[in-house]
């Protein structure tokens, strides 16, 4: 068997977001002999970015794309124990959280899938998270990015200030911002390096905003 | 309005027919007169021209800072609430009183832990859901909402804001849909795992959901409010897909709407979602309103939707919540009147945002919503 024929239906189960056949087709890549590595790039991040696209193009929804991440995460759950010390490039590394006050966290969850998927290391704070935490977290890991959500009007000040805040880090962390409530003008207003609309764009925004 | 009659206890309303008639009478005065805002919104709803184009403003746990209570006293008393209603509608000189106090109201009831931030609306305990696994969604029972402590306050805030607002002001209740209910007791996410896993297990809580709150509805209907506004906020391409919709909200969604229909009140929807499907929720719950944040998903311009839904249903919107935020006053009544030209022409169309006026925003945008409607919003439209 060859290794497409192995990596694409790991790619099919996360796109129909089956995770006991993701998690059964990584085992038996991984017995198979296929690089841990090369299973998540050709197989579980391929599937995640068609999710990811369908999702863009309004073909798939919400759901479908929670579904998938946990198929995503199935198959990872099972890659993780042959992946240490396999995987040692250095991967770029996003805090993330929902700003103190706001407890919607999905909007950030799924941004945190698509930046997985598209190879960050990302920390997830959770929500409602206090500046001080978020800036103790950048410079604690050594984090080049920042990345804020928030889905009420009412905490959008928490934002501003903690986007405020992380200015004033040496070294300057790379700040980008989503949820409902925000828009191009705001995000500008408040001095934030990056904005997406949705969590499929997030990845592709972010790449272009640390290739400045 | 308070002035329904009752006949063997329950109140007698206007056919549509009747109201119909009035609302082309009262066209007809606005021609020479000022109309009151209940007959403004009536002549609105009914499509056909008043004197101006009637705004409403969905300025709602905000409405408490013009009071001075708190967020909490807000979403459990309900004198409070009603005269902060009473004083918000009054200032900003909106079209219609509403009684929406939060989303959490229905959650509340069925047993969902809550919090009652000093700063923000409230909200569940996110940390603690009542439904914790799919197990658990044949766990929820039936009661009556007029003997729990928020949805009794809201039933008490309809019949107390109906009395207020005598034949001046129309009154708008409010219900969460079934599937915004289950979430407020599940979490969205793990929710909408659900839908996709166990979409029967599901079913079992919608029906039982269902069954409460077409009994909230009749309780608001019968405390004299005009209407009844449903939010089906997954109802749009932020949240479910078309026929994830139809299967899990819409079938029970329709159940409400046609009762609140049968009581004779006015079907109104809200939908704050990105690019909503209008088309559904119409052939769904026959709205005469629906109240949104963003073009239908199929419809891309204003030019379009007044074209396509114009006729069908009545206009509720649509100035952004992040404009309110961000824009100043000028620009507000810039992009009003944007929306006016494009969407008020021949009636069927009231001016509002797309969701609740951001509680803590500067009250002069609300104030250049109702400027805009009164200047640019004065029929016929120029």
């Amino acid at each position: 068997m060859d290794r497409n024929s192995q990596l694409e239906p790991i790619a099919a189960a996360v796109k129909d977001g089956d995770d006991e056949k993701a998690r059964s087709l990584c085992e038996s890549a991984l017995q198979a002999g296929v690089d841990p590595r090369e299973i998540i790039q050709k197989g579980l991040s391929r599937g995640m970015h068609e999710v990811g696209e369908l999702f863009g193009s309004g073909e798939m929804f919400v759901p479908e794309l929670l579904v998938a991440a946990e198929a995503m995460n199935a198959g990872i759950s099972v890659l993780l124990p042959s992946l240490k010390g396999a995987d040692d490039r250095k991967k770029e590394k996003v805090v993330i959280g929902v700003v103190e006050g706001d407890v919607h966290g999905i909007g950030k969850n799924l941004v945190k899938v698509m930046l997985e998927a598209d190879g960050f290391e990302v920390l997830d704070l959770g929500f409602d998270v206090p500046a001080e935490k978020f800036l103790e977290e950048v410079s604690g890991s050594g984090a080049r990015v920042l990345a804020l959500s928030t889905m009420m009007t009412t905490t959008l000040p928490n934002m501003r200030k903690t986007v405020e805040l992380a200015g004033n880090l040496q070294p300057k962390p790379v700040t980008i911002v989503g949820g409902a409530p925000l828009s191009e003008d705001l995000v500008f207003e408040m001095n934030a390096d990056g904005f997406a609309r949705d969590a499929a764009q997030a990845p592709g925004m972010l790449r272009s905003v640390l290739s400045r | 309005m308070s002035v329904y009659p009752r006949i063997a206890g329950r109140l007698v309303r206007p056919t549509p027919g009747m109201l119909k008639l009035g609302a082309g009478l009262f066209a007809l005065q606005a021609k020479a007169l000022p109309l009151l805002p209940l007959e403004r919104v009536l002549a609105a709803l009914y499509h056909k021209e008043p004197d101006r184009v009637p705004v409403v403003h969905f300025l709602l746990g905000g409405a408490r800072r013009l009071t001075g209570i708190s967020y909490e006293e807000f979403s459990r008393n309900p004198d409070a609430a009603v005269e902060a209603y009473a004083a918000m509608t009054e200032m900003l000189g909106s079209d219609a009183y509403y009684n929406v106090i939060d989303l959490s109201v229905e959650a509340a009831d069925f047993g969902q832990e809550m919090v009652y931030p000093s700063y923000s609306t409230a909200h569940p305990n996110y940390m603690n859901p009542l439904i914790k696994t799919p197990d658990d969604y044949n766990r929820l029972e039936t009661f009556d909402p007029r003997t729990t402590p928020r949805m009794g306050m809201v039933i008490k805030v309809g019949r107390m804001l109906s009395r207020k607002a005598g034949i001046k002001y129309p009154v708008l209740g409010f219900c969460f849909g079934p599937l915004g209910v289950l979430a407020m007791m599940r979490g969205a996410q793990a929710l909408f795992i659900d839908c996709v896993r166990f979409p029967e297990k599901v079913k079992v809580a919608l029906d039982v959901i269902t069954e409460v709150l077409i009994d909230f509805v009749r309780a608001q209907c019968d405390t004299g409010v005009d209407g009844v506004m449903l939010d089906t906020l997954f109802a749009a391409q932020s949240g479910i897909s078309r026929d994830m919709w139809e299967e899990m909200e819409g079938k029970y969604a329709r159940r409400i709407a046609d009762e609140i229909r049968r009581w004779g009140a006015l079907v109104t929807l809200h939908n704050c979602g990105n690019r909503p499907y209008f088309d559904l929720q119409i052939e769904y719950m026959r709205p005469d309103a629906i109240s949104f944040a963003d073009l239908p998903d199929d419809c891309d311009s204003m030019r379009e939707l007044k074209e396509k839904y114009g006729g069908k249903v009545a206009l509720v919107g649509f100035v952004h919540t992040h404009e309110i935020c961000s824009k100043d006053a000028g620009e507000i009544m810039e992009v009003a009147r944007e929306q006016i030209k494009a969407l008020a022409p021949g009636g069927g169309f009231i001016l509002a945002p797309g969701c609740e006026y951001p509680p803590n925003a500067e009250f002069l945008n609300a104030m250049a919503m109702t400027r805009a409607a009164r200047i640019y919003g004065k029929y016929p439209i120029r």
